[in-house]
Formats: structure tokens, sequence, C-alpha cells
């Protein structure tokens, strides 16, 4: 059974993105020494999805935490090492998060008409569709059963 | 966004290609952002680069990720902005360059040795900055030697912690700014004015109010920051008022107090009543009237205990390395480390790592608190972060203590394990060997 759902939000930073959810309740930073540069693999202190990898994935989290260096990590993720997320979800987009995905030209999305921690689940697949900043973003949410 | 001439100037591209683009860029992020203007800045701290080809080796692990976005203005030729009222520093970086070679400092020891193309193109990095009128002061703690930004004034900065004590302290105005726009702010001197740059986002919105045993009872600068990390836990992301500090409050526990908003708060703003220039009472850091419904923490000694134990993941008592000076150590820091550690012989096994700025080298140096830390076997270094380094591939049977909340946050994920000390503590396992906490024994 596939079960489909679309969330509306806001649109940070604009694009066209789809890939599989990865999920963390837990805030998240993008800076090389959390999420190495080389690796794209999660090595965070104390974090529940240390050992992960973003690569590919659109990640949800509630916001940023630790270093500001997190926009540049972001940023050289997707641009240079390719091992980026494809899209981000947040309860709220950090501006240090913000200027990493404006740079890396992948959406960047909050303000979900539902709590996005709650409705997406890892493994699910995401669709986002947000074309214009501060204007309306479409996430389609589609989960196997 | 309304612009003043001069920056509509340099978007029109009447001050050079490199200012047109960097001005193209800051208004789409202040677009992004909501801004209506710009602020002028007093200073912009910023990270200096790694210059190398793409093709070099590993250069994914050792490029942060500015180079690419700094390598084109790099080229032009380009100049920091020349607005004389904005001093532009810079963060440290891998180690200390004069030292490269010298064996037993982090850059250069037994599980790691830092390659010889990576510290040339750091070198290559620290010219072209130089060259474009940086202020090379490789400090994560400038206001103690490059810039002091004064009320009201507006900064940006790469480091959190720095922030914090801008908007705590000094009673200036900045973001935990995000990297990528920093590198545009250099060049022009303006960025989008938003977030705790404005008014109405500085507004207090949690009270902690210090128990007079919290008041009376703290004294290693590792107390300072275990309560600054309490704060930032419970906090939540709100920006805190805090009550019943002890004033005088030294230098070293508003550095470390203030420090907790780096891995801990999205907006780096502690309103320390009596001590914040806009907050001399608690209606003045809410802006008016006290919520009803504000939610009130009493702090006891047992929350910052708590710290000490959250903070440890090693799982057993051995240090292989005692790192101190995350924030970089202040002299009067340097001198307890120094007297605690004269006479006495750092352990074979163990590496005394003292991180500190430029000017504090020297005066260290001049002074002989240096001669005494390298005598035991300890190492004392300058601008240098320690925790940029690739820590991941020291291998994973490595226990490292430290006095820093902001360090194991924010460098403690890569596999090794962590003990949170205060300074005596710290200074005597690099000694023996071993950790044996003494500061909650009573």
């Amino acid at each position: 059974m596939v079960e489909k759902r679309v969330l509306k939000g806001i649109t940070r930073s604009k694009g066209i993105a789809s890939g599989e959810a990865l999920v963390s309740d837990q805030p998240l930073s993008w800076a090389p020494f959390t999420i190495p540069n080389e690796t794209g693999v999660i090595s965070i202190f104390g974090h529940k999805l240390t050992g992960q990898s973003v690569k590919d994935r659109i990640v949800v989290y509630p916001t940023v935490t630790g270093s500001t260096v997190g926009s540049i990590g972001l940023y050289f993720k997707v641009k240079e090492s390719k091992v980026g997320p494809k899209a981000i979800i947040c309860r709220q987009v950090h501006p240090i998060d913000l200027g990493g995905a404006i740079a890396a030209e992948i959406p960047a999305i909050d303000g979900l008409d539902a709590d996005p921690i709650q409705e997406i689940r890892t493994g699910d697949w995401v669709e986002i569709e947000a074309r214009e900043v501060g204007k309306e973003a479409m996430v389609t949410i589609t989960r196997k059963g | 966004m309304k612009l003043a001439r001069y920056e509509q100037e340099m978007l029109d591209g009447r001050h050079g290609e490199s200012k047109r683009i960097a001005m193209e860029k800051l208004v789409e992020f202040g677009i992004a952002v909501n801004a209506q203007e710009m602020a002028r800045l007093s200073n912009v701290h910023c990270g200096t680069c790694v210059l190398m080809p793409r093709s070099t080796p590993e250069y994914s692990k050792y490029e942060l990720g500015q180079t690419p976005l700094m390598q084109r203005f790099i080229d032009m030729g380009a100049k920091v902005a020349d607005d004389p009222a904005c001093i532009c520093s810079t963060d440290p970086l891998f180690l200390q360059i004069d030292k490269y070679e010298d064996v037993g400092c982090p850059w250069n020891h037994r599980r790691y040795k830092m390659p010889r193309v990576i510290y040339d193109a750091i070198v290559k990095g620290y010219e072209a900055c130089k060259k474009m009128g940086m202020v090379i002061s490789q400090s994560c703690t400038p206001q103690f030697n490059a810039v002091i930004p004064k009320m009201g004034e507006y900064v940006v900065s790469v480091e959190s912690s720095y922030a914090a004590y801008i908007n705590s302290i000094l009673g200036a105005r900045a973001n935990r700014e995000n990297t990528v726009t920093l590198v545009y702010a250099v060049l022009t001197g303006v960025h989008p004015k938003y977030g705790t740059m404005l008014d109405e986002n500085r507004r207090a919105q949690v009270i902690f109010e210090l128990a007079d045993e919290v008041r009376d009872g703290l004294y290693d600068p590792a107390d300072w920051a275990a309560l600054g990390a309490a704060m930032a836990i419970k906090s939540n992301n709100r920006i805190p008022a805090v009550l019943n500090l002890p004033k005088p409050l030294s230098n070293e526990a508003a550095k470390l107090l203030t420090a907790c908003a780096s891995p801990g708060m999205n907006d780096p703003m502690l309103h320390l009543l009596g001590i914040t220039p806009e907050s001399p009472t608690l209606e003045s850091a809410f802006r008016g009237k006290i919520p009803k419904d504000v939610e009130r923490f009493r702090l006891t000694l047992a929350d910052v205990k708590e710290v000490y134990r959250m903070l440890c993941s090693a799982k057993s008592d051995t240090v292989d390395i005692v790192h101190l000076g995350c924030p970089h150590l202040t002299y009067y820091e340097v001198r307890q480390i120094a007297a605690l550690i004269e006479g006495k012989k750092v352990n074979d096994n163990v590496y005394l790592w003292v991180q500190t700025d430029t000017p504090t080298y020297y005066m260290a140096h001049h002074h002989g608190e240096a001669r005494v830390i390298e005598k035991a076997g300890g190492k004392i270094f300058h601008s240098t972060c320690f925790g940029l380094l690739p820590l991941r591939d020291w291998g994973n049977d490595l226990n490292i203590a430290t006095n820093s909340f902001k360090g194991i946050k924010l460098f403690g994920g890569q596999g090794q394990g962590w003990i949170f000390g205060a300074v005596p503590d710290l200074v005597q396992a690099a000694v023996t060997g071993r950790f044996v906490s003494s500061r909650w024994q009573s």
C-alpha cells in the first residue's frame, strides 16, 4: 500500500528536489567536524544519527546546532565533495543553514502546516517544489506500507 | 531592500567587480531573511582559507568550504572593505605555521602528521588573506587582541562565542552568522541587518536565577563553561536573562559563560543582569513588561555538576591528550596552568596542549610561563584551533580531556572518548596519565 500526503510550507531557499528522507529529532550541524566534508556521515557528540549518511537525502531536523561553519560545510558537501543532501526541511531554518542552502542551490523549507519531525519518517520518499523565496513550498511525502 | 548610496554604487559595479558580486549575494540573502536594510559593520571576523587545487589529495578533508567561494575574489586581487572604521580580523586555522615541524603539537604527533601539501596550501591561503588586507588575528577571541566593538555597533562573526560576548558583554550586535555571506561582508563592510542585530529579536524569553551557592561557589574556568552549558540546554533556544551573577564577573568567567552560545544556542545573546550594557534591570532585558507566563529556572550547583557528568564519554580514566584553550586562553589562564605544572613532568604517554592567542603567547614567553610549560613537557601554541584538524583519523582508542563545553560539543563526535574536568584536575591528569576528579568531592 502506498500512502501519499502533501504538506505546505514556506520556501526559504528555492529549488525542486526529491529523495529519501532522513529524519532527526535532534538539531544538526553541517560543519565539517560534525559531518565530515569528505564522507557526509554524521559524527556529532551525543547524536542518535551518528554513523548515518546524508548523501542525496532530504534531511529533516528541528534546527541548527553547533558551528557557523555549517553554512560553508553544507555548501561544500553539495557542490564540491558531492556527499550533501538534496534539500533540507526544518521546523525553523536557521540563517546558518539558509546561507549554505542558497549557495548550494538546494531547497530549504520551514513553516510547514504540520510538524515535519512527526509527519515525515526516515525512508519516506519526499518531493519538494519550492519556486520562489518567501512563497509557498509543496512537500509531497510518499510512504510504502 | 533599501540601500544607502555607497551600497547601491557597489551593487551597480561602480567600485569594482568583486564588490558588485558581493553586494548581489548580500541582497539575495537579505531578501531571504526579510531584512529591510544593510548594517554598516565595525568588524568582520572571518575564516582564512586553504589555497589548493581541487586535485589535491585530501582536498575535501581540509577544505572547510570557504575557499571555493573566496577563490575568485583572490584571483581578482580583491581587497577587504575600504572603510577604515571596519576591521576585518581572522579566526584560527589548523596550526601555528612557524611550528609545522615541531613534534608533539596537534598537527604533528605520534598519531598524526599534517601532509606537507596541506601545510603549503595553508601558508598560501594565509599569504592571500594578508594581501587582501585582513588583520591576521587568527584568534577565536578577537575582543582580546584585534578589535573591541562598542555599544550599538554591528559585527558579523564566524565565531559564535565571540558573537555572544559582543552582544552580552560589549553591547554591540552580532548574529551567529552564516559563513557564506561573511565572505561577501569582508569585501563590502556591510551585511543585511536581521536577527539579533534588531531590537525586537534581542528580548529575553526565559529567566535563570542562580542560587547563592552558584553565585559564590564557582571558581574554576570549567565551572563557568558548565554553567553556560546548563543554561544553553535548558533555554532550548530562548534568549536567557540571568539573575544573581557575582560582581565583578572575571574576564575569564565572562568569556567562558558566554561561549555556551556557540554550541548551545541559536541566538548568541544572554542578558546578564547588571553586566550586559542594555540590561540593567529585568524589565530592560525583556524590553518592557515581563510576560506572566515566562519560564523561570533556578540553577543550583547540582545543575553545574550534572554538566560535568554529561560531557564525559570516555570509557576509562586513561588520558592521552589534555587540551586547554577553547576558546583561546587568556594570559591569566596560561599563568594558572604554568603555576600548576611548574616543577612537574608531563607523562610520556600524554600530550599537554596549551592553546592561546598570539599576544598572550608572546606575553607568556616574555614573562616565563611558556618556558615553565615547555620544560614540563607541555606545548604552548597560538593562532590555532586543534578541533579543525581531522580528529576522526587519530583513532578511537584515545581519550581527550578538556574544560571546554564548546570543544566537546563541536568536535567530540569523531570517535574519541572525552573527559570534562576542572583545570587542576586536567593538569594533574597530564602528569599521571589518569583523570581523577577532585572538583566535586565535598
